[in-house]
């Protein structure tokens, strides 16, 4: 029992905590009593204990409640569903990088949309864990640890997900069985985000979190359509030969027809397809990236955001410099994503608004995160 | 924990009631100092209720001072104890019947002005608490307020977080550890010398 400091009798924190709980018996605590009209330093630490007590009880009901809903979450499911998770992440990730066999891809579950790493919910192995999927939403009630804002019992020990990178709902993927993969998740498991040495706390990682969820971006409605019309002007701008163009434009149609019926999957294979398919609109390296960030691939929405942002004419810049920014959240550099974000509030727009509110967080987040003492992250 | 006070402690008290019933105002303003602080912070612990702690805390010197002018305090050595006894009593009085003042039999006795100086820093050193308190994992959060508040064991807390006895009381004693450690850095800058005590009035 450790005795408090500077006490002369060495009375114990836990008769102070007794007394404060009320659990002391009644003899006990007259002598306690005694002894604080002549203690100082225990007065001094019934005071503080009293008052953490009475600001316990006043949020025990929030501190109840997010317990309650996240056992759901405790670590015994979200170790093992983050590892079936990073599997298909990696999987996904090589079957997608596979361009020459776009009949033959797998449709693969996107990852949940989650910080970069598993371990920013995860009490170090000194302790015990914490219930470490216990992201809270805007309301204070638990959610799913993925950007959708609904059905939080979506996580399950065998891997199988029906989480939705955003609000709409992915098919569940066949987990496929693969050793490479295994053997990939040893590497690609190690975060960015949080290692041993920088490790986020609960609300540090549930806050980049939630700056890090990918709201879908509108369809494309220009004259080019997906709903199958004839592509614009600006496909036509792009100097695209004839042929290339018939068939970029084509994919991108369909693409895009994937898109809106919200099968992100298929939509960033044809897209992906499009913007191979030759010189092609940046609407289409825009929609690719989205949909990229939408699977949990941000590393390779990456380059087709950029290749947006490099064109400089569309007027999707400003949202792929937010795009971008979700990217590098999810990556954990949150250097760049800040400087992405500065870059899409420049312009007037409905980004801007959007991107200012989410500079103001990130910018909140890392302070927090230097004043706790975590690592800076890349 | 020996309920017997200390030679030191003791002589102290013999002479604090000595010079109380010579009329020594100032051994008045010694004794309130000297004690409102344990006092209040049993009233509060006891009632949690803050407020009604202030007054029972006045009412305890009040009854105090009036025992010691009228000599009813026969072992001046063990002042302490008498003043623990009647902050029982008053309490539990409280507790019974939720009234403020005592009797009018009291109504002679100039009443002791508590010093609000430290209730006005109370609220920085609430502040610091909550914020420490706030700064805690919710697992670690749930173990403070299972143990606080429910006053629930640790063996029981331990079964319900599904973690062992040993984590459950290492975690919360380095979190008792924690906010006590930086409640008392904190109470340590407000302390004032007695002398520079503004709000204490002698009694007349």
């Amino acid at each position: 029992m450790r005795e408090i400091m500077d006490c002369e009798q060495g009375t114990t924190s836990e008769v102070l905590e007794g007394y404060v709980a009320g659990t002391l018996d009644a003899a006990s605590a007259d002598r306690l009593e005694l002894h604080l009209l002549e203690c100082p330093h225990c007065v001094s630490a019934i005071e503080a204990l009293e008052i953490a007590r009475e600001d316990l009880a006043s949020r025990a009901h929030e501190i109840r409640t997010r317990s309650t809903n996240s056992r759901l979450f405790d670590f015994r499911f979200w170790v093992p569903a983050l590892a079936a998770a990073l599997i298909l992440l990696v999987v996904g990730g090589r079957l997608l990088s596979r361009r020459d066999r776009p009949s033959t891809v797998a449709r693969v579950s996107p990852a949940p949309e989650v910080p970069k790493s598993p371990e920013p919910v995860v009490k170090p192995e000194t302790q015990q864990p914490t219930a470490p999927a216990q992201p809270e939403s805007a309301n204070g009630t638990n959610a799913v640890p993925n950007p959708t804002k609904s059905k939080p019992e979506t996580v399950s020990p065998k891997g199988e997900q029906s989480v939705a990178p955003t609000h709409p709902p992915t098919e569940v993927a066949q987990q496929p069985p693969s050793t490479p993969a295994q053997q990939e998740i040893s590497k690609s498991a190690e975060p960015k985000v949080s290692t041993k040495a920088n490790r986020l706390t609960d609300e540090q990682a549930l806050e980049l979190f939630r700056l890090s969820d990918v709201r879908v971006a509108p369809a494309y409605t220009a004259a080019g359509s997906a709903a199958g019309t004839k592509p614009g002007k600006a496909t036509q701008q792009a100097g695209v030969s004839e042929s290339g163009q018939i068939a970029g434009n084509t994919l991108f149609q369909q693409g895009m027809i994937s898109y809106v019926e919200k099968d992100y999957v298929r939509a960033a294979e044809l897209l992906d397809l499009a913007a191979n398919a030759g010189k092609h609109p940046p609407e289409v390296d825009f929609y690719l990236g989205v949909c990229r960030l939408i699977n949990g691939h941000p590393k390779d929405a990456k380059e087709p955001l950029q290749r947006v942002i490099a064109d400089g004419k569309s007027s999707q810049v400003p949202a792929a410099h937010l795009y971008l920014a979700k990217a590098y959240m999810q990556e954990g550099i949150l250097a760049e994503a800040e400087s992405e974000l500065q870059l899409a509030a420049i312009r007037p727009g409905t980004v801007k608004a959007e991107a200012t509110a989410l500079l103001a967080r990130l910018r909140a987040l890392r302070k927090s995160m230097s004043d706790s003492g975590t690592a800076p992250l890349p | 924990m020996s309920t017997e006070p200390k030679p030191a402690q003791a002589i102290a008290a013999i002479d604090l009631v000595s010079r109380i019933q010579s009329g020594d105002a100032g051994a008045e303003e010694a004794l309130v100092l000297q004690y409102q602080r344990a006092v209040i912070a049993i009233a509060r612990i006891r009632t949690h209720d803050a407020t009604a702690a202030f007054d029972i805390a006045q009412d305890v010197f009040m009854a105090v001072l009036k025992a010691i002018r009228e000599g009813s305090i026969r072992e001046p050595e063990h002042l302490s104890a008498f003043i623990q006894g009647t902050t029982r009593n008053l309490v539990n009085n409280y507790l019974r019947t939720r009234t403020r003042r005592a009797e009018s039999a009291l109504d002679d006795v100039e009443e002791p002005r508590i010093d609000p100086i430290p209730n006005l820093e109370s609220s920085e050193r609430w502040s610091l608490v909550r914020n420490e308190v706030a700064k805690f994992s919710r697992m670690d959060q749930q173990i403070l307020l299972m143990s606080l508040v429910d006053g629930l064991s640790l063996a029981v807390i331990a079964q319900r977080l599904e973690i062992s006895h040993d984590v459950a009381r290492a975690r919360k004693s380095r979190m008792v550890r924690k906010i006590i450690e930086r409640f008392e850095a904190v109470s340590q800058k407000s302390l004032e010398p007695p002398s520079q005590n503004r709000s204490l009035r002698p009694p007349q």
